[in-house]
Order: C-alpha cells, then structure tokens, then sequence
C-alpha cells in the first residue's frame, strides 16, 4: 500500500469519525433540549396544581366558616336553641 | 502518520465525550422524576383536602365541634402544605444550579448543595404528611432517588469536602 493510499484511507476514518462525532453531539443537545423541555412543562403543570389546590383548599374553608357562621346565626334566631350564660344550669 | 492518529484519538475522545451523558443533563433528568412525584403529591393533597372538607361540611353536628374539626384539620394541613411548598422551592433552586452550573457560574457542589436541601424537604414532607395521613405515592422512591444522586455524585473525596462545607 502506498503512502497515498494509506493517508487517503486514514482521511476517510477521520471523516467518519467526524460524522459521528457531529451526529452524537446532534443527538445529545436534542435528548437535552427533549429534558428541558419536559422539565419546563412539568414546572406548568405543578404551578397550575398547587394553583388548583391553594382556591380549592380556601373555597372549602371559607364555606365551611361560613356554614358554622350561619349555624350560629340560626341558632341565636331561634328561642329556646340559645346557647346558654355561661354558669347557666342546664337542669 | 502520527499527525492522523493523533486526529483520530481526539474524535473519538470528542465521540465518546459527546456520546455520555453530561452531568446537567444528568441531573434534570433527576430532577424530572422528582417533579413527577411532586406533580403527584399536589393531586393527592388536593384529593385529601376535599375529601376532608367535604366531610367537615356534611357532618350532622354542632357548630363549636364543625370548628373544632376544622381547626383540627388545618393545623395538620398546614405543615404539609408548607412542606409541599419547601419542596417545590427547593426543586426550583436545583433547576437555578444546574442553569448555573451550565453557564459556567457554578460547580457541581453548588448543584449537589441545592439536591441537599432537596432531600431535606423531601424528608420533612413526608413528616409532616405522616401526620395528615397523606401518603405522597413515589415519595420514598424519590428520597432514594435523590439520596442516591447525591451519594454518587460525590463520590471522589474533593467534592464530598466541598459538600461538607457548603452544608456546615
């Protein structure tokens, strides 16, 4: 084998090798790029769930303090339902 | 000749350095499942959540034990919704070190540091929903997960130093 053919048959290895090289950084910022993307969309989607939990939570206490409210209310609108003076005997 | 075996040991250095998984993208890899248990335990609190409000609310009894009940219940939610919070913060400081990292602006102990504090609110959360009876479903795998994470990845005796000091 001549020293011409050797060089033009290592130029073609380093070719190759360079394709692959270009390919696996290609791949490796698209698998990247895939990872941030996910990680994005997964901070939406936490954002809108702890978003969901917070009005949902606060609605059901605020209904819940509204109930007890009114089932004072109505409890100190009707006679004989009063709560008692407190040292009041029950007897 | 050299000059061409010299070309071809630096691709396949760029090859196989181009081929392994790099350390960011190693970790928000990690992080993504982190995210998904985070995601998950949201659901479940808010599931929790309206299931005991509901019950609150529907109880036949009087308004004192309706407030008792309720502030029974808020004093158990409270802590677990904190520690939600603390995890979502602290998962958020990670993502902020491994941009850092990234950037050139921080060290992998910074990264490490921030899946400590991680781990912390990971391990308070599942505390505080102990008492609440909230079982966030994949929080152990996540624990292991993470305590796994930051085992290897100080694994050389410099960046466990580093480590130390970051936490003392």
């Amino acid at each position: 084998m001549s020293a011409v053919a050797i060089i033009q048959l290592v130029f073609a290895i380093c070719m190759k090798l360079w394709a692959v090289v270009q390919s696996a950084i290609a791949n490796r910022n698209l698998d990247a790029a895939q990872v941030l993307d996910k990680l994005h969309q997964i901070d939406a989607a936490i954002d809108s769930a702890a978003a969901d939990l917070d009005a949902q939570h606060d609605a059901a206490v605020a209904r819940i303090r509204q109930q007890i409210a009114d089932m004072r209310a109505a409890q100190a609108a009707t006679p004989g339902l009063a709560t008692p003076p407190a040292g009041a005997s029950t007897k | 000749m050299t000059r061409f075996s010299f070309l071809a040991a630096i691709a396949l250095a760029l090859c196989s350095g181009g081929c392994g998984p790099t350390f960011a993208t190693d970790a928000r890899r990690g992080l993504i499942t982190e995210k998904e248990c985070e995601r998950t335990a949201y659901e479940t609190l808010l599931d929790l959540d309206k299931a005991k409000t509901d019950e609150i609310w529907n109880a036949q009894i009087s308004a004192d034990e309706k407030e008792r009940q309720i502030n029974t219940y808020l004093a158990l939610y409270a802590p677990a919704r904190d520690a939600l919070r603390a995890l979502t913060h602290a998962s958020r400081a990670v993502e902020t070190a491994i941009d850092l990292y990234e950037a050139g602006k921080g060290g992998q102990v910074d990264v490490l540091a921030a899946a400590s504090t991680l781990l912390s609110a990971a391990l308070a959360l599942r505390d505080a929903g102990a008492l609440l009876k909230f079982k966030v479903p994949g929080l152990d795998v996540l624990i292991s997960n993470v305590q796994a994470f930051t085992g290897s990845k100080s694994s050389t005796r410099e960046l466990r130093l580093a480590l130390a000091e970051v936490r003392s």
